[in-house]
């Protein structure tokens, strides 16, 4: 799983509803789905066994009943499964979609899949392939499965408390028209995403509608969109996942109560790129990330009631841009080191509050030694302001002409136009807890 | 007595002077100072080339201008032998011209290969070759068009200051001024205009950080992104060490000793 070592645990579930109260629900229920083992018959599928396809051995079984399944490569069209069974790998058998359909499609309540390979779906523009496909499910879960070269890797839709955890998708996404996200889900609810690595996908994790649900400890990299996507998605949480290299990290639009716990937004670096995109969102909490080598940490559009703390900025090109009517934003206690820019303010109206952050840039100093610098940080730089009102001043950068206002600003603040700025700023960088 | 005879005469001068042994000394200093407090290439390149910006220039332009003062009786000594005036002019320059090359090469090259070299070092190198041979080749306008020593020199640092300071800020008052009309073209002609504008977008254009320059920098990128761009850059410098190079020579031909 490389860097998701930190693996699913069901206490992990518990630990997350301390923090979400949305969360609680749903850990309740996942400890339920858990403990919920139905004693059944244990049917074989194989090349030297009783049901030679699984398609056959799922027909013979019943409510409850466990199929294993044989190592080797299963080609049978998609497999449909409408009955609440255990369908189990041994070794990781092959089930091969042969770039013609959907590979596993699931219809029915307490579906359980665990130990298979699922590979070659193709795409279409017809229908959505996916690896495993769910449609108005219950009490699914989805682990330890390597979806190879799938369209859509799990693909749930109008189902609740699923869980996908474990699994390894790796899809070879060439543009945005002709793939699909690694796990998609649409208007589901109460589910549980962890310990996934998901790479070659159009989004790592695509959730839309999607409520009261937990994506944790998964690392989504190399994707062609985004690493996570969000949109009308309200009370969800992401905690503890690293979102690296993607053409953008997570974009989260349209939605409220949002929780963003320590997860690493990592080297989402081109001209349109950044960490986090927020857009149209209300009263969300995004503490204890890591933005390291973005091209813009945070961008905020319509953010309001965001509470940003305890978060470490670095290098990155702009840490945070707020761009249009955000509102009552607070942004405290955070470590801005070594981005080109601290904070770009487009387009004025907005509310947001510095307060306690550590800048690198800061020359204040502190007289009585309480660690709070006795003079206010600006921010929004002079040159900053200027590159807002046009643009193209933006080849200025690293100029001479630009480090002179830069120093000038912290000679005389009265030259900085912006009226924000952070009246107790730290001396020192706080250590971050994730 | 051919070129290469002054020039060797000249090189070896300058090269063993105080002045330029301690230009060598800070670079090597500088360089290394960064190098040991940062292992990572890009942000040592990203450092350096500030520096390198606004050092080299000044440094040139001024011990360029003290050196062509200083050498008026050397000169003066040449011409009276069978000597040709072009012969002189070229030996002076390249003697000067490279003795600072090989100087701001030995400064910051030397803990480059003991950390690693990567190709954005050495663009970084050549660019800092070119504007040695560019402020060479003003300062040397400079005292051939100026006979009093210390008028000379306050335009030589006049001129550091305006290619360094003023036109960058003459530069954002226009697009300031202007912002609510399409300056892109604009821009990259008046960063033609100035050899440092030159060397530091063609720099920015290759590092990391060119992602940050958004629409403007795509231009830019355009222009000098690809090899050939990096050719049409280096050509501009070219001229920028040819045209008061190929005026000076033109007012030394003439000069009333």
């Amino acid at each position: 799983m490389g860097r998701c070592s930190k693996l699913y645990k069901v206490g992990d579930a518990a630990a997350v509803g301390l923090i979400n109260p949305y969360g609680l629900l749903c850990a309740a229920l996942l400890s339920f789905t858990i403990i919920f083992q139905a004693a059944g018959r244990t049917l074989y599928a194989g090349a030297n066994s009783r049901y030679k396809t699984i398609s056959a051995a799922i027909a013979a079984a019943n409510t409850g009943d466990t199929i294993q399944v044989r190592q080797g490569i299963y080609k049978e069209g998609t497999i449909e499964i409408d009955k609440s069974i255990y369908l189990e790998g041994i070794n990781f058998p092959i089930i091969d979609g042969e770039a013609k359909q959907s590979i596993i499609l699931v219809q029915a309540n307490h579906v359980h899949i665990h130990g298979f390979t699922l590979s070659n779906s193709g795409t279409s523009n017809l229908d959505d392939r996916a690896g495993i496909k769910v449609l108005k499910s219950a009490d699914c879960s989805f682990e330890k499965c390597n979806f190879r070269n799938t369209c859509f890797g799990c693909f749930l839709f109008n189902s609740r408390h699923c869980n996908i955890i474990n699994n390894n998708f790796s899809g070879s996404a060439m543009n945005e028209m002709n793939s699909g996200g690694g796990i998609h889900l649409l208007h589901c609810d109460s589910c549980f995403i962890s310990g996934n690595n998901i790479s070659g996908h159009r989004d790592g994790i695509y959730f839309e509608f999607v409520t009261h649900s937990i994506i944790r400890n998964n690392f989504s990299h190399n994707n062609i969109r985004y690493g996570l996507h969000f949109m009308f998605s309200d009370n969800d949480s992401y905690i503890q996942n690293i979102f690296e290299s993607n053409s953008s990290g997570v974009a989260v639009m349209y939605t409220k109560h949002i929780i963003m716990h320590g997860n690493d937004f990592l080297n989402n670096w081109g001209a349109a790129s950044y960490g986090l995109y927020l857009r149209e969102i209300t009263e969300c909490s995004i503490t204890g990330n890591t933005f390291k080598k973005n091209t813009v940490g945070i961008e905020m559009e319509g953010t309001n009631k965001a509470a940003v703390t305890g978060n470490s900025f670095k290098d990155n090109g702009w840490a945070l841009k707020i761009v249009s009517d955000c509102d009552a934003d607070t942004i405290t206690g955070n470590n801005f080191e070594n981005n080109s820019f601290d904070v770009g303010a487009y387009g004025g109206n907005g509310h947001y509050y510095f307060n306690k952050n550590y800048w690198d840039d800061y020359s204040g100093y502190d007289l009585n030694g309480d660690g709070i610098g006795d003079v206010p940080f600006q921010p929004v730089s002079l040159f900053s302001v200027i590159v807002q009102e046009c643009p193209d001043a933006i080849v200025l950068l690293k100029s001479f002409i630009v480090q002179i206002l830069n120093t000038a600003e912290n000679m005389i603040p009265a030259f900085t136009p912006s009226m924000d700025r952070d009246n107790a700023p730290l001396m020192k960088p706080l250590t971050i807890k994730t | 007595m051919n070129r290469n005879k002054v020039l060797r005469f000249v090189l070896y001068d300058v090269i063993r002077s105080r002045s330029v042994i301690a230009y060598t000394f800070f670079l090597f200093l500088i360089t290394f100072a960064m190098f040991y407090v940062s292992h990572d290439q890009s942000k040592v390149v990203i450092s350096l080339f500030n520096i390198i910006l606004l050092v080299v220039p000044l440094v040139n332009i001024v011990l360029g201008a003290i050196h062509y003062y200083n050498s008026d009786k050397f000169i003066q000594v040449l011409l009276t032998q069978p000597v040709k005036r072009s012969t002189i002019f070229w030996g002076e320059y390249l003697g000067f011209s490279i003795s600072l090359s090989l100087s701001f090469l030995a400064g910051t090259l030397l803990p480059a290969i003991f950390y690693g070299l990567s190709m954005q070092y050495l663009y970084l190198m050549l660019i800092g070759v070119a504007l040695t041979f560019i402020f060479e080749a003003i300062a040397l306008y400079i005292a051939v068009s100026n006979a009093d020593k210390a008028r000379g020199l306050w335009k030589a640092i006049l001129i550091w200051f305006y290619f360094s300071v003023v036109y960058d800020g003459l530069v954002m008052l226009v697009l300031f001024l202007f912002s609510d009309y399409p300056l892109q073209k604009t821009l990259l002609f008046l960063t033609v205009l100035n050899p440092i504008d030159i060397s530091r977008t063609a720099l920015l254009i290759k590092m990391d950080i060119s992602a940050l320059l958004g629409a403007t920098g795509a231009v830019y990128q355009m222009v000098f992104g690809s090899t050939a761009g990096s050719v049409l850059a280096f050509g501009l410098l070219l001229c920028w060490i040819a045209a008061p190079l190929l005026r000076a020579h033109h007012i030394f031909r003439r000069k009333d000793f």
